[in-house]
């Protein structure tokens, strides 16, 4: 009879312990014998991580164009699911060109399939540029960011669409400034910037699709959008594609029934199609 | 989120910012600052803050680092005073507790607000000012020193013990005008004449703490403010008299406590 409400005692606080050992807040009640294997825990999950990164470290920022198929070769043979739709998708996209899965996958994404198109297309170009320069007025006059760090950004992302109108500039440019994570991390940041600027723009509308953890638009831009490497969801497409009034069709291939298409600034008149893949926690650039 | 960016880092576009953000300190100076980058590592600064005028750091020569992650900007730096600082936002390590030195996602302090995070734009020039202005303006709802923290608030309020915290911020201020004269710096004209408006109020400030055991009708009377008797009881941590006592009518209660307390 003892031996039996001991052991039950033994296995109530094991509960609370395992539902809440990520947080740190808790730890000081996990008892010791418990604490080693999460400490364990956290170790592996830490070891899995670096490994994770590695590997995402060695992918190209921006890769080269190859045929969709070479997806069916990222599932597994069985995954009827996955195989089947590669196959859906590979009737309108014949071609994919695979971005760094590095978080900043949807503006590396937008930024350069933006950027090849203009490339083509160089009547384009100034007409994307006032929304450009009102996104930079807005940060600094409207807003409160520091301009002599917002001006970097800006002309930085300037610099390379200028570049786009010579001549002799041709896809190698581009692919090498995309390539180089410094330039490449640079328009990131200042593309991060242009969905900031559309969501303070009208935070009344946007702070409806936001989860009620942020109080505030600036709060989730903080956490959500501003920060580097931290991945794009709706809201994101949504605000870069309006505020520069950009036409981007994305292809959602998850775990449901069908490919999903989702089109944002459908009607836009300006010249640009961006197309891109989404898989769970990533995008790529689709070529029909 | 932090430990991938530190693997995907570009140390030519840290060189390169920090590089742009030194020269335009030296060509802009900040008031208030002296800055010096290692020559050897553009990533450590050496940076002296001046206590600002009108606060109890006046006529302080604080000494900080700031150490500088490889993929800055994407990343805030650390500040951390070298001089003993005693501030409601600073750690006992000298480590500095502002929410634009927080990358996102971490959130070590659940009192800060989130919407004040590290984002690129972010530089050593707005670092510099938000550690001004917390000088100037601590910040008691997220305490990286709680005693200090107790302190300050009791001073604003002009509570038994008020002197307390002033008084400890002015031995430091002292001790690190000793460390400005070894180092051959010499404080700006303002501090000086800063320094000679202070001292009237030193005495005042000597005088309250002779006072103190007599002078209690001063603090009855801002005891008797139930908003802040309130405040004084859940908020400090010196105090462990626990709930109970608020059952009570918690002027009666405090009131003696807060005497037998000196």
């Amino acid at each position: 009879m003892a031996s039996n409400t001991s052991s039950e005692e033994v296995v109530i606080p094991v509960e609370p312990v395992t539902a809440t050992d990520t947080t740190d807040a808790s730890n000081a009640d996990i008892p010791d014998y418990l604490k080693m294997s999460a400490m364990e825990h956290d170790q592996a999950v830490e070891h899995m991580k670096q490994d994770i990164e590695k590997e995402v470290s060695k992918q190209h920022l921006v890769g080269d164009i190859e045929p969709t198929s070479v997806l069916k070769t990222v599932y597994a043979n069985d995954d009827s699911v996955y195989q089947a739709k590669i196959q859906e998708i590979e009737k309108n996209y014949s071609k994919i060109r695979r971005i760094r899965q590095d978080g900043n996958c949807f503006f590396r994404s937008f930024g350069f399939s933006l950027m090849e198109q203009l490339l083509a297309n160089k009547s384009e170009i100034d007409k994307i540029k006032p929304s450009l320069t009102a996104v930079k007025t807005d940060l600094i006059g409207k807003f409160g960011y520091p301009d002599m760090t917002v001006e970097d950004f800006y002309d930085n992302f300037i610099e390379v669409l200028d570049k786009l109108k010579e001549e002799e500039t041709d896809i190698e440019y581009l692919l090498k400034t995309y390539q180089d994570s410094g330039l490449s991390d640079y328009m990131v940041c200042f593309m991060r910037l242009i969905v900031s600027v559309q969501l303070q723009r009208n935070a009344e509308f946007y702070l409806n699709f936001i989860s009620s953890k942020y109080p505030t638009i600036k709060s989730f831009l903080s956490e959500e959008v501003e920060p580097m490497y931290v991945e794009s969801d709706h809201l994101h497409i949504d605000g870069l594609s309006t505020c520069l009034n950009i036409r981007i069709i994305v292809q959602y291939m998850d775990r449901g029934m069908k490919v999903q298409e989702h089109k944002f600034q459908e009607g836009s008149p300006i010249n640009v199609t961006i197309n891109l893949l989404y898989r769970p926690g990533h995008y790529d650039i689709l070529y029909a | 989120m932090a430990s991938i960016s530190s693997a995907l880092a570009t140390p030519s576009i840290c060189q390169r910012t920090l590089q742009n953000e030194l020269s335009k300190m030296v060509k802009e100076p900040l008031e208030g600052f002296i800055i010096d980058a290692n020559e050897l590592n553009i990533l450590e600064w050496d940076v002296v803050i001046f206590g600002p005028p009108d606060t109890p750091y006046a006529g302080g020569y604080f000494k900080a680092k700031m150490t500088f992650p490889p993929d800055y900007p994407y990343s805030p730096p650390k500040f951390a005073f070298k001089t003993s600082l005693w501030h409601p936002n600073v750690y006992m390590n000298g480590e500095v507790c502002i929410s634009i030195l927080h990358p996102p996602g971490e959130d070590p302090l659940s009192g800060e607000l989130p919407n004040e995070r590290w984002n690129p734009t972010q530089s050593v020039r707005t670092i510099l000012l938000s550690v001004q202005s917390l000088l100037n303006e601590p910040n008691t709802s997220s305490a990286a020193n709680v005693d200090a923290s107790v302190m300050y608030r009791k001073m604003k309020e002009g509570k038994k013990g008020s002197q307390e915290y002033s008084k400890i911020v002015q031995e430091q201020v002292e001790l690190s005008r000793q460390e400005a004269i070894k180092d051959n710096v010499k404080v700006p004209l303002t501090l000086q004449e800063y320094l000679a408006m202070s001292k009237p109020r030193l005495e005042s400030q000597s005088s309250l703490l002779d006072k103190e055991n007599d002078s209690g009708c001063e603090f009855l009377e801002d005891i008797d403010d139930p908003y802040y008797d309130y405040n004084e009881q859940t908020d400090s941590d010196d105090n462990d008299q626990s709930g109970n006592e608020y059952a009570a009518d918690t002027d009666d209660v405090l009131i003696p406590k807060d005497i037998t307390n000196t």
